[in-house]
């Protein structure tokens, strides 16, 4: 904590400089600048000479408004030999500059063409202190740039700064908690900056010729000043150097976790280095105290984040482990899936084995009966009567009819059986062979049919369906047949018909077995036929409605197509 | 029923149907005799029968079968194991085999019928089926015959 207050203090003052530089060097380059240095330097180099120049007016005219505006001090032009050419003050004008005698190698510096912050030192003229009084004892210091003429440096151009303003801020703003301060000290120790406890200081007497509170050096009273009356704080004299001016007067960088006593008398930790550049010492402290509650609340945030990380850690671990929990329930309910699929798909390929035999079984009697009838009816064609021949023709029909619905039977199961195609059919070629096999020969006259001839459908499904509508039409229907037959396209689809006329009381032909067609029903009635087409339409996405007007039953119903 | 058949009968020898159902084979008969065709018909009830029937015709120096119709589903050999058995001989190889199928055998005897690379034929429901399909084996005999000649 103490090398990153430090260090920011330190930024702060790099950033301070930097800023004055700025404002000086562009006004060493300003045009009426360079020429008023150039008409100094023509000027006969003596006091009176250069105190007497109109130059003097204009310059401080020129820069008065910058001194003003930036708070500046004053100002100096001096000449290369280090002759103060002009100056805020005439006193000053036409001798040799303050900078020169105390800081030979920053004035170098500047005539090499370096801008740059000078040194803290005394002033040679009284200027004024942090309480706006006369101070000839107060620190001063200088940024100062080149002024340059067509490439040879030709003056020198300084700010006088006001320390204990304008750095004084850098260092007062790096105050922090309750007793932590910044302090800028001279190479003799003297405070440069004020310090957080001027009041404290005012009030143990410790004032500094001019009225300004601040301590000649960064040295420990041997007293808490807080602590006693003015006058029992011990003479000045009686006081040593704090470890941290110690260190820094002597060039070190260093901190000091362990208390020592401050400028107050007071148990400090603090940390400091030295700027060889501006050759002043950095030093922040604060109360041992207050840095120990700091610490100790450093070190419970750090607790406390310990603890929300531990926390979070415990969490992150818990959820894991939750996870790895869930992922293996998953695993586990995907391997019952998986095996409850196998299952079920060696289910379905019994099934389908089974529908299969079953289907053989079931076709193959009927298949044989309808052989049979057939090698009847033409064998013995020439002894048959056309009664027997009728009979015989309904045994084939019977027999087609019972294959047409296992054959329904095994479509609803969907497997074990070939796979239904949609291919070109001539609807009224096959409704007529359908009406030809079913209904008597003599009812035929009361069959009308309305197909068309070309449509792409699935033939066995429609086999299927119309034969079974047809035989129960046929079967149930009012008498004379009245038994219409048909396909018209609606709406982009083909919807299919089967009318017949019904008895004024049915049993059978109208609301019963709109409920077969339509319905699930849980009784055990006959008309499987008609619950096959049901089941045999709605498995291929197609819809069966019946509709009864007051004698006519009609069946509509279509088939995905 | 529509038969498109694209083998022809070989040589002189019977039309030779094994079939289990006597029905079918009553059937088939009946059919053969209001047919056209000429070649004799003979049927056997079962492939351990036909296979000894072949064997001596074949002893005996007889005429091969020109066309053996085989039911898939017999109890004992079925017609697979007939059919295999004869190939597993060479003298039985060049005679014709159609396998028959009712429409309710499965797939899977129609897949594997497929492999052997035979003729398959729908069983016929009615007279007049059965009477075409003759009438178009003897058709094509006698075109072969023909065009052999020529």
């Amino acid at each position: 904590m103490l090398e990153s207050r430090l260090s920011v203090t330190e930024t702060a003052l790099d950033r301070w400089q930097a800023r004055e530089v700025s404002t000086v060097r562009a006004w060493s380059r300003n045009e009426g600048v360079v020429e008023l240095t150039r008409r100094l330097l023509d000027i006969d180099r003596s006091e009176e000479a250069l105190r007497a120049t109109a130059v003097q007016s204009e310059l401080r005219s020129h820069l008065g408004p910058v001194i003003d505006a930036y708070g500046y001090q004053g100002y100096f032009v001096i000449a290369p030999d280090g002759t103060s050419l002009s100056s805020t003050r005439d006193a000053n004008i036409g001798t040799p500059n303050l900078l020169l005698a105390d800081q030979p190698a920053v004035f170098a510096e500047m005539l090499d063409g370096a801008a740059r912050v000078t040194h803290p030192q005394f002033t040679d003229v009284p200027v004024e202190n942090t309480v706006g009084v006369l101070d000839s004892d107060a620190p001063t210091m200088f940024v100062g740039s080149p002024i340059v003429d067509d490439g040879v440096v030709i003056a020198v151009l300084t700010f006088r700064l006001a320390p204990e303003a304008t750095l004084a801020n850098v260092f007062t703003t790096q105050r922090w908690g309750t007793t932590g301060e910044a302090l800028a000290v001279e190479i003799d120790g003297t405070l440069l900056t004020p310090s957080r406890f001027e009041g404290l200081l005012a009030s143990a007497g410790i004032v500094a010729d001019g009225g300004g509170s601040r301590p000649m050096i960064l040295a420990d009273p041997g007293i808490d000043l807080a602590t006693v009356s003015s006058e029992s704080v011990p003479p000045f004299s009686s006081w040593t150097m704090t470890p941290a001016a110690e260190s820094v007067l002597a060039g070190e960088t260093g901190t000091s976790p362990v208390g020592y006593n401050s400028y107050l008398g007071r148990s400090v930790v603090g940390a400091w280095t030295w700027d060889e550049n501006l050759r002043l010492g950095i030093v922040v402290e604060i109360d041992e105290r207050e840095a120990l509650g700091v610490v100790s609340a450093g070190v419970r945030t750090l607790d406390a984040f310990a603890a929300a990380a531990l926390a979070a850690t415990l969490m992150i671990a818990l959820l894991a482990a939750h996870q790895q929990r869930q992922r293996r329930e998953v695993e586990r309910l995907n391997v019952s899936l998986e095996s409850a699929q196998v299952n079920l798909r060696q289910t379905n390929e019994d099934l389908a084995h089974f529908a299969h035999l079953a289907a053989h079984d079931l076709r193959e009697p009927c298949q044989r009966q309808q052989r049979l009838a057939s090698l009847i009816l033409d064998a013995h064609a020439d002894e048959l009567g056309p009664d027997a021949k009728d009979r015989l023709g309904l045994v084939v029909s019977q027999s087609n009819s019972m294959l047409t619905m296992i054959d329904g039977f095994r479509s609803l199961t969907n497997i074990a059986g070939p796979a239904i195609c949609r291919v070109p059919v001539d609807l009224d070629r096959t409704v007529t062979a359908l009406v030809d096999e079913l209904v008597p020969p003599s009812e035929r006259p009361g069959v009308f049919l309305d197909l068309p001839s070309a449509v792409c459908v699935y033939p066995e499904l429609i086999d299927l369906v119309y034969r079974n509508l047809i035989v129960n039409a046929t079967r149930h229907g009012a008498r004379p047949l009245d038994l219409r037959v048909g396909a018209t396209i609606v709406d982009d689809q083909l919807v299919y018909t089967v009318a017949n006329t019904v008895a004024a009381a049915p049993r059978r032909g109208g609301p019963v077995d709109a409920q077969l067609l339509t319905e699930e029903s849980s009784t055990l009635q006959s008309g499987l036929g008609l619950r096959i087409c049901r089941r045999v339409v709605q498995h291929h996405q197609g819809t069966i409605v019946t509709e009864q007007s007051d004698d006519t039953f009609t069946v509509r119903f279509t088939l995905e197509e | 029923m529509p038969t498109t058949i694209d083998y022809e009968l070989r040589g002189d020898g019977p039309l030779v149907m094994v079939d289990d159902d006597t029905i079918d084979i009553m059937l088939f008969e009946h059919c053969h005799k209001r047919s056209g065709l000429n070649h004799a018909f003979v049927a056997y009830t079962s492939g351990e029968e036909f296979l000894h029937q072949l064997h001596l015709a074949r002893d005996g120096d007889e005429s091969l079968p020109a066309l053996v119709l085989l039911d898939i589903n017999m109890p004992g050999m079925n017609g697979f194991e007939v059919m295999e058995a004869m190939r597993g001989e060479e003298s039985f190889r060049e005679v014709p085999v159609a396998l028959f199928f009712s429409n309710s055998d499965s797939p899977r005897d129609r897949e594997r019928a497929a492999t052997y690379g035979t003729h398959v034929l729908e069983k016929f429901v009615s007279v007049d089926d059965g009477i075409a399909y003759l009438n178009e084996l003897a058709d094509r005999y006698e075109h072969a015959a023909e065009t052999a000649a020529s």
